[in-house]
């Protein structure tokens, strides 16, 4: 029944909009049926108001529609995303088909970016925290390798490694 | 000390501060921590799993900082534990090993659990020596064993905290190590307690534990078990501890409000259920032990002399008896204020020595016999010679007590003072004459190292009082050297 209205819902700016919407159209419910239509019209984007209309036309009774949708949205898990780069509309619609193919439910992505972490993502979901950003990589590699990347880095500057006093130092 | 994506990686979980209510917050996320477990906020404070709840758990916050809603919280995987080494001693800290002094950081030499279950009977032993507090009527009336927990307690302003300082001055000033938790008072309590360790000279063997009223609640809590850790720290060293936690009361208000907060079940007077395991799994962690003691002194506030309050009757549960510091007493002018008829203990009797248990006897006899006639004494009836002789002693038994400000008298002193008045030494002297020979018997064996010698092989090897007393007639010289100059 819902499924119309999940299809609009990708990030969390989306399920922040479309909770709106659904507050602003039960709220309209306390007036009069006119308002209703107003508000149906003018306040909530057309595919929205579509979708609506198309379930009343199916005969849901529109009001208990919307309640139930509003608490289905307020189930909706959130899939926390960090990444080095702002996505364009088509990356993000690549990240969150690829996500909720791999998880096989649906989730809303939210969307942060941090160029510090340079590149790859660092995702939480369900308390569960990975990071997989190429700059803990690279720490990773550093902290592992130290000695060598110094050296390696050295011979190609041509500056002479410090001495283990120095280095003390 | 690890940052908090050392943590975050570490642990691969995450957790979203949701909502706080005062010191307690509430965490989405973090699916496999556990009650106990210490997390961090990715503003760099800290906090402590109380419970966990559905989807997330619930965290008692340990710091101050300033928490966001939405921001993040790392598990550390660990419990609450705090470093400890010698470096402590002479310290201020808070219940997390933080100095407060601006003194150098610690270097820790180990850590050590909080909160651990306290020692099986097998590693424990029974009381056997005694313990000196440096307060005479305490000394001989209700005297004290290493390794004895007894309760301090009495109505605000009865000179609680000043008999548990006397105790300490007592203790660290023949080398015991003295950890005194202060717990949720004021800043300006704490400053003064620190500055008369300093003043005194004992500040070497003493630690310091302290958490202010405007402290998080959470880490007010946290004072004692902490203190008893440092104490448990210098035990397995073999040395005997002195541990003061002033106190109890104090920080079983400060369990109610974290619990309440909590939405804890309330029970009688609001407290929680488990108030009681609270303190008692604490206070089990005291005692003697094969290797080292911890002589615990946990204070108590009561309300109106009212020694049946719910946390009061709890903590006299735990203990080894309790001091009953008397609100009318110390209106009368007596220091100590302690009210020997009300104070109880369970152990430190049978560490005395013969002579002391047997003088202790006869002064509790003697004190209940004085009260009884001076109750009598004010229906204004006629007394006879043995009633006046009865009160005339029982004057100076008082005047030889009272101790003033934060002296401590040694033990040798004390039954050397009633002895001298047991023998009729001070018969036909006035009060004000007693007290003086009384203050320069003490300096005497305080500066002077053969008098000092000539007072204990008095009082060494005496087996009954009567023999003391006949020893004292015999060689009277031996204390009266003591009073070199006549009082002007």
């Amino acid at each position: 029944m819902y499924s119309t209205f999940f299809t609009f819902i990708q990030t969390a700016d989306d399920l922040e909009l479309m909770q709106e919407e659904v507050l602003t159209l039960l709220n309209s419910f306390y007036e009069n049926k006119q308002t209703f239509d107003d508000a149906l019209k003018s306040k909530v984007r057309k595919k929205t108001a579509d979708a609506i209309r198309e379930a009343a036309e199916r005969g849901h009774d529109v009001k208990e529609l919307l309640e139930s949708l509003a608490a289905e949205l307020n189930k909706l898990e959130r899939f926390k995303i960090t990444l080095a780069i702002e996505l364009t509309q088509l990356g993000i619609d690549k990240v969150y088909s690829y996500i909720v193919q791999q998880l096989g439910r649906r989730i809303v992505l939210e969307i942060s970016y941090d160029p510090t972490i340079v590149g790859g993502a660092v995702i939480s979901f369900q308390g569960n925290y990975r990071d997989f950003s190429l700059s803990r990589f690279l720490d990773m590699e550093f902290e592992k390798n130290r000695e060598e990347i110094i050296r390696t880095l050295e011979r190609r500057s041509g500056v002479s490694a410090p001495s283990s006093n120095q280095k003390a130092l | 000390m690890k940052d908090f994506k050392y943590y975050l990686d570490k642990s691969g979980e995450v957790g979203y501060v949701d909502r706080f209510v005062h010191s307690v917050c509430y965490v989405q996320g973090l699916p496999h921590a556990h009650p106990g477990e210490v997390v961090m906020f990715e503003q760099g404070g800290w906090g402590q799993v109380l419970s966990l709840e559905g989807d997330g758990v619930e965290v008692l916050l340990l710091s101050e900082d300033k928490l966001i809603a939405g921001s993040q919280v790392a598990r550390t995987g660990e419990f609450a534990k705090i470093g400890v080494s010698n470096a402590l001693l002479g310290r201020l800290v808070d219940p997390l090993g933080n100095p407060l002094d601006n003194l150098k950081a610690i270097n820790f030499k180990e850590e050590r659990l909080i909160d651990s279950p306290p020692p099986e009977m097998t590693l424990r032993r029974e009381v056997n020596k005694p313990f000196e507090t440096g307060v005479s009527l305490v000394d001989l009336i209700v005297p004290l064993s290493k390794g004895q927990r007894e309760l301090v307690i009495g109505d605000r302003k009865t000179g609680k905290s000043q008999f548990l300082l006397q105790s300490v001055l007592s203790q660290a000033s023949r080398g015991t190590v003295c950890v005194y938790a202060i717990i949720g008072q004021r800043s300006v309590e704490i400053l003064r307690i620190g500055d008369f360790l300093r003043e005194k000279g004992i500040q070497g063997n003493c630690i310091l534990v302290a958490t202010s009223s405007s402290d998080p609640a959470g880490l007010i809590y946290l004072t004692p078990y902490t203190a008893m850790t440092i104490a448990e720290y210098f035990r397995d060293q073999g040395m005997d501890v002195l541990l003061v936690l002033d106190d109890l009361t104090t920080h079983a208000r400060y369990y109610r409000e974290v619990s309440l907060l909590a939405r804890r079940f309330p029970g009688r007077n609001s407290f929680p259920g488990d108030i009681f395991y609270v303190h008692a799994r604490l206070l089990e962690r005291a005692g003697n032990f094969k290797k080292g003691s911890i002589t615990c002194l946990p204070g108590a506030e009561s309300i109106l002399g009212d020694l049946s309050g719910y946390i009061q009757t709890n903590i006299m549960a735990m203990t080894d008896g309790h001091i009953f510091f008397d609100i009318d007493l110390y209106n009368q002018g007596r220091r100590p204020a302690v009210n020997p008829f009300l104070s109880v203990t369970r152990v430190g009797h049978q560490t005395q020595t013969p002579l002391f248990r047997e003088a202790s006897q006869i002064l509790s006899s003697f004190l209940v016999e004085f009260d009884r006639m001076r109750q009598f004494m004010h229906f204004g009836a006629e007394v006879g010679e043995n009633v006046k002789k009865t009160l005339d002693r029982g004057e100076k038994l008082m005047a030889i007590l009272n101790q003033q400000g934060f002296s401590i008298i040694p033990l040798p002193v004390t039954i050397t003072l009633v002895g001298m008045l047991w023998a009729g030494f001070w018969n036909d002297l006035g009060i004000d004459e007693v007290k003086w020979q009384t203050e320069q018997i003490v300096l005497n064996y305080r500066t002077n190292e053969n008098y000092k010698k000539s007072i204990e092989s008095l009082v060494n090897g005496k087996g009954t009082f009567e023999e003391f007393i006949n020893a004292l007639r015999y060689d009277e010289s031996a204390v009266m050297q003591g009073i070199n100059v006549k009082k002007q």
